[in-house]
């Protein structure tokens, strides 16, 4: 006891290193939310104006005039709805062939300003696809687009040197073999950011309804963006896309 | 006896004071992880407060382009100058400052410069804008210390109406809604 009293300076200090401690800790934990506060309210905002922009850009592409002829829009003197013109494609063969490309090009004139930023697909679902699916949940897709970054890295022996980026553009679903397990699949594996999705009705010619087919075919129109990611070209799930780059 | 304890007492005192440095000299050894700790909390505090001050700033920012930005939105389609300008004057944001208007889709976007940009309207030649204020984001305020500026765009359709040969002729075009916000 009396070899204790004698040691008040060892006390002292030991107290000392105790509030040391008790600080640390509170240092600790000012640190972590100062790197955590805000965090998910940023990503809840990159999130949204995902969302939003998706939203705004399938209004714009489905709402848009465009010139039957090659004359631009303002002076033409054939113009109609991009949607109208979708319709009418799609009645005679079930297929979007003859105004495929005004539609990737207003497309990609919608999503412009956001290139840099994401990546991302447009797409045409159809159900009930011919009258042996008839409740099958069967699905083609007369349109799918996809627009993203192609990364090239040169590395050395230990690092990354030099990243280049490449934006590539491809068609996808060629000869009908993709499903929308593949589809989801990718999304998965890219990370959805953002989507929106409109439902469209497509008439049919009077010759498809007499052999039987239905007045409609219900569909929807679909965009997905998501924040570009590395992937190589032969990446499985890329590769069930069945896609064809558009040079 | 009594000599001999005072002896003893005196041995001892002489022996517990050695490196002895007064009352505080005594805990100096102890100060020094005191003063530290006291140090890097302090500092650690008021770095804390104020990310967590500029953070605020910006999602404040952030949440006013999203509010006055989903309001001009609307349903996405500008029927007429005077759709915009309703829709425009049912706005109440005060802080922080903003610009906002329609831009042709393919231009590129300068934010310092963004009256020149507007669209005008066919007929009345006004601009598509809407602002809080009358003061403009110069390159020079921009390089400020303080100033905090968040820059937003949307695609938009606008429909144009117009004669063309004496025949009405109405085309929507897609064009691009710009909120620039910025504080001072």
């Amino acid at each position: 006891m009396e070899r204790i009293k004698k040691q008040k300076g060892q006390a002292a200090i030991t107290d000392a290193l105790f509030f040391l401690v008790i600080v640390m800790s509170l240092v600790s934990f000012l640190f972590f939310f100062n790197s955590q506060y805000g965090r998910s309210v940023g990503e809840y905002a990159s999130s949204k104006y995902a969302s939003d922009y998706a939203t705004s850009a399938l209004k714009t592409v489905l709402y848009s005039s465009f010139s039957r002829n090659s004359d631009p829009v303002e002076s033409s003197e054939e113009i109609d709805f991009l949607v109208a013109g979708l319709k009418e494609d799609y009645a005679y063969d079930k297929e979007i062939k003859y105004f495929k490309e005004d539609l990737t090009t207003s497309v990609k004139n919608v999503m412009n300003p956001v290139r840099n930023t994401f990546d991302y697909l447009f797409f045409i679902r159809i159900t009930d696809v011919s009258p042996k699916d008839y409740g099958q949940g069967v699905y083609t897709f007369p349109y799918f687009y996809i627009s993203r970054k192609h990364f090239d890295t040169e590395r050395d022996e230990f690092f990354v040197g030099k990243v280049d980026s490449e934006e590539r553009e491809y068609y996808c679903n060629a000869n009908n073999q993709m499903s929308q397990a593949d589809i989801d699949s990718f999304i998965s594996f890219v990370g959805i950011q953002g989507q929106a999705v409109s439902s469209i009705s497509f008439p049919l010619s009077k010759k498809l309804k007499d052999s039987g087919e239905k007045s409609f075919h219900e569909g929807t129109v679909q965009i997905i963006l998501w924040n570009p990611k590395y992937f190589e070209e032969d990446n499985s799930l890329f590769a069930n896309l069945h896609c064809t780059q558009i040079t | 006896m009594h000599f001999c304890f005072n002896k003893r007492s005196f041995r001892n005192t002489k022996l517990n004071s050695k490196g002895y440095l007064g009352p505080i000299g005594d805990d100096l050894p102890s100060l020094i992880p005191l003063v530290f700790a006291l140090v890097i909390f302090f500092s650690s505090f008021y770095s804390t407060v104020e990310a967590y001050n500029s953070k605020t700033v910006d999602f404040e920012n952030d949440i006013s382009v999203v509010q006055v930005s989903a309001s001009l939105r609307g349903t996405g389609y500008v029927s007429s100058l005077k759709d915009f300008e309703k829709t425009c004057n049912a706005l109440n944001v005060r802080q922080p400052l903003f610009s906002s208007g329609l831009i042709p889709l393919d231009e590129e976007i300068n934010i310092f410069d963004l009256d020149s940009q507007y669209i005008l309207d066919e007929k009345t030649s006004k601009p598509f804008k809407c602002s809080n204020t009358d003061k403009v984001l110069t390159q020079e305020k921009a390089l400020g210390a303080n100033i905090k500026i968040v820059s937003k765009t949307y695609p938009l359709v606008l429909e144009k109406n117009f004669t063309e040969n004496g025949k009405e002729k109405t085309v929507v075009v897609p064009v691009k809604l710009v909120v620039a916000a910025w504080r001072e």
